[in-house]
């Protein structure tokens, strides 16, 4: 939309399988997408869509069961599939931070703000301990954390979720990464914190210069902060556009019956109080339809979505749609 | 005539805190003198943030946990210190369906077991239990092969649709819904509220809906409650609480929203909720009110009608009507409009 800064992060055809007792899950199928500098993308899916995988896949942390059938990650120049362990150390949680939902689970009960941010200091710039102390504060000052003397002192059960969630944003940003992978970072707290939260996350990106990938099942969440959004499905993308393009004019079916399920509040006493909602369940990992994988559920299905799995297909300026209705 | 199923008279729970011997003792005050109406038929929202005490008045309601002083009447009658018998004749028109369906489905039992235990506790005959939960199941679109399947066989979707079909299964007339679709995926939740909505009708139901998700209230509540620590801060008809909030609170809750009205100077809330353990005096909202004058720290406003059947708790009605704010500093203007999902046009 804005941006026309440099491509920090692009992702060509990627599958991933995981290897299960029941058979093959395929997590993945032909994910692309790019990012440029101070970028926000959201992406956005339901559970099962493959959002998670696709993020831990980015920084190539995936459990042993996992296999890139195919694709390529390329960041900053550097293919992170290809690259040897050592070269991914300096990459990941320094170049890459991520930020994830649950911020009582990711942060150490057992040590004090304080000793974790200035680990990650100490080992990602090597600065020293007195220094980590002085600039760990900086960064909880930035994230707009008030009083950060009293939470560097504090344990993590000490804080508040949003206070627990703002500290590890600030640990995300205190490497000065190039891109931050957040993982549902404002599911588990209230509308109005979440709010906070995202507005800070936006502006913090423009002062500190990082991109940001933005994994959501909320489309209000993506509408609210993001630039251009990605929309998943069954392991793959099936549009991908700017804020504006997509919530004004979903092209994809599956797109638009998400926004139709949506509850918004009724303007009038005859307004129903039922919802469209879509039909049937996301499919099975296991056993894929073949051609586009949202055919069983679609209102508008015809013989070749059964047979064929549609390409994308550029609808408008830097919006794509993967659907066979948009072919020719 | 409408008229009033469950009517709730200064409702007060306080849970003690454990404090050290001969000092003085504390309390969590979650629900602290609320009172309202519900009407038969109808769909009553309530709205809040976590450690409002939404999930407590819900609970107090229905007994599940004893209220601490204030009454609730069904049917004209009180039903606060009922016993025996004539409590669980009461009890059975009641159910309560929780938030999370994965913890409140026992998961070493089958759908069967989960589903019958509440006739089994009632006494209804084996014989029948049978088939009232094929009824039940029926009612929430789930197949009778589900009968023997475990919780950790169901999707998200179906344990709720499990969940809801226990709480049908005694063909109550009052259900709490907390949070019943806030696990749920998009195209799920659509789905579920459908079916709740489908239910209410069929069965001449009346619920009591409690989220924090104030876009799924707007669209199936017909009257809501704003919950603010403890305390009912506006009450009103679900279609004039989003064309025009008149309380503070309820206008920074619905500036979160894309679909905003511009009836009001929608603000952000800065900071995080006081606690509930040492509430502020007087006005509860003061500290974080950009409207705050003197007496809302002095003295506690009274949830008072100001038109028909609008009520709201507030001092300075005057001041938020004309957007004249009063501390700054805890005014932040809501910065962009954006296209939010759905169109807003």
């Amino acid at each position: 939309m804005e941006q026309a800064g440099a491509e920090v992060l692009r992702v060509t055809d990627l599958s991933l399988d995981y290897a299960s007792p029941q058979g093959i899950v395929h997590a993945l199928n032909g994910v692309n997408l790019s990012l440029k500098q101070s970028e926000l993308l959201g992406v956005v899916g339901e559970s099962g869509s493959g959002k998670s995988t696709l993020a831990y896949a980015l920084i190539r942390l995936l459990p042993r069961n996992a296999l890139v059938r195919s694709g390529e990650i390329v960041f900053n120049g550097l293919s992170i599939l290809d690259a040897p362990e050592g070269k991914l150390k300096d990459i990941r949680g320094k170049r890459i931070s991520m930020v994830f939902q649950d911020p009582m689970t990711s942060l150490n009960p057992l040590f004090k703000v304080k000793d974790q941010i200035g680990r990650v200091l100490e080992l990602h710039r090597g600065v020293t301990k007195k220094d980590a102390n002085r600039m760990s504060a900086d960064f909880l000052r930035a994230v707009e954390l008030p009083d950060p003397e009293q939470v560097l002192d504090s344990y993590p059960f000490q804080l508040s979720g949003g206070m627990q969630q703002r500290v590890m944003i600030a640990m995300a940003l205190c490497t000065q990464p190039d891109l931050i992978i957040a993982d549902e970072p404002t599911s588990a707290v209230d509308a109005t914190i979440q709010v906070q939260i995202l507005e800070l996350l936006s502006r913090l990106r423009h002062e500190h210069h990082f991109s940001m990938l933005f994994i959501t099942h909320s489309l209000e969440v993506v509408s609210a902060v993001c630039d251009n959004v990605a929309v998943m499905y069954a392991g793959s993308m099936v549009e991908t556009g700017s804020v504006t393009d997509i919530f004004s004019s979903p092209k994809h079916p599956y797109t638009q019956a998400l926004m139709a399920a949506i509850p918004r509040p009724r303007r009038s006493a005859g307004e129903a109080k039922r919802l469209k909602s879509i039909s049937g369940n996301p499919p099975d990992l296991l056993s894929l339809p073949a051609g586009c994988k949202f055919h069983p559920r679609c209102p508008h299905v015809f013989d070749r979505c059964k047979a064929e799995d549609p390409a994308f297909r550029r609808v408008g300026l830097g919006h794509e749609v993967a659907c066979h209705l948009y072919t020719e | 005539m409408l008229t009033t199923l469950v009517s709730v008279q200064s409702l007060v729970k306080y849970f003690p805190v454990s404090t050290l011997p001969l000092t003085k003792k504390q309390y969590i005050r979650a629900v602290d003198d609320v009172s309202f109406e519900i009407e038969s038929n109808s769909v009553f929202g309530l709205v809040g943030e976590s450690g409002s005490g939404k999930s407590t008045l819900g609970m107090s309601m229905l007994r599940i946990i004893e209220p601490t002083s204030g009454k609730v009447v069904m049917d004209g009658v009180d039903v606060t210190h009922m016993k025996g018998k004539e409590r669980s004749k009461w009890s059975s028109q009641l159910s309560y369906v929780y938030q999370n369906p994965v913890s409140s489905l026992d998961p070493a039992w089958t759908v069967e077991q989960s589903v019958s235990e509440p006739l089994a506790a009632a006494g209804v005959p084996s014989k029948e239990r049978r088939e009232r939960v094929l009824q039940s199941l029926d009612a929430v679109g789930l197949p009778q092969y589900f009968l023997g399947r475990y919780p950790h066989e169901l999707s998200g979707g179906q344990s709720q649709r499990v969940a809801i079909a226990r709480a049908l299964v005694r063909r109550p007339r009052f259900m709490v819904l907390d949070e019943p679709t806030s696990a749920l995926d998009v195209s799920i939740q659509a789905q579920l509220l459908n079916l709740l909505m489908d239910l209410q009708s069929e069965f001449g139901l009346t619920y009591f809906y409690i989220s924090h998700d104030l876009n799924v209230v707007g669209r199936v509540c017909d009257r809501i409650a704003v919950m603010y620590l403890g305390k009912v801060v506006e009450l009103t008809d679900a279609l004039d609480l989003f064309a025009a909030p008149l309380h503070p609170y309820s206008q920074a809750l619905l500036s979160t929203t894309p679909s905003k009205s511009s009836s009001y100077l929608g603000f952000r809330l800065t900071g995080e909720p006081p606690s509930p353990r040492n509430p502020p005096g007087g006005c509860r909202f003061n500290t974080r009110c950009p409207y705050a004058t003197e007496i809302c720290s002095r003295e506690e406003p009274k949830l008072a009608e100001v038109k028909g059947t609008h009520f709201v708790a507030c001092h300075n009605l005057d001041l938020v009507a004309k957007g004249k704010i009063q501390v700054p500093e805890n005014f932040r203007p809501v910065i962009s409009e954006r296209p939010g999902p759905g169109g807003t046009a």
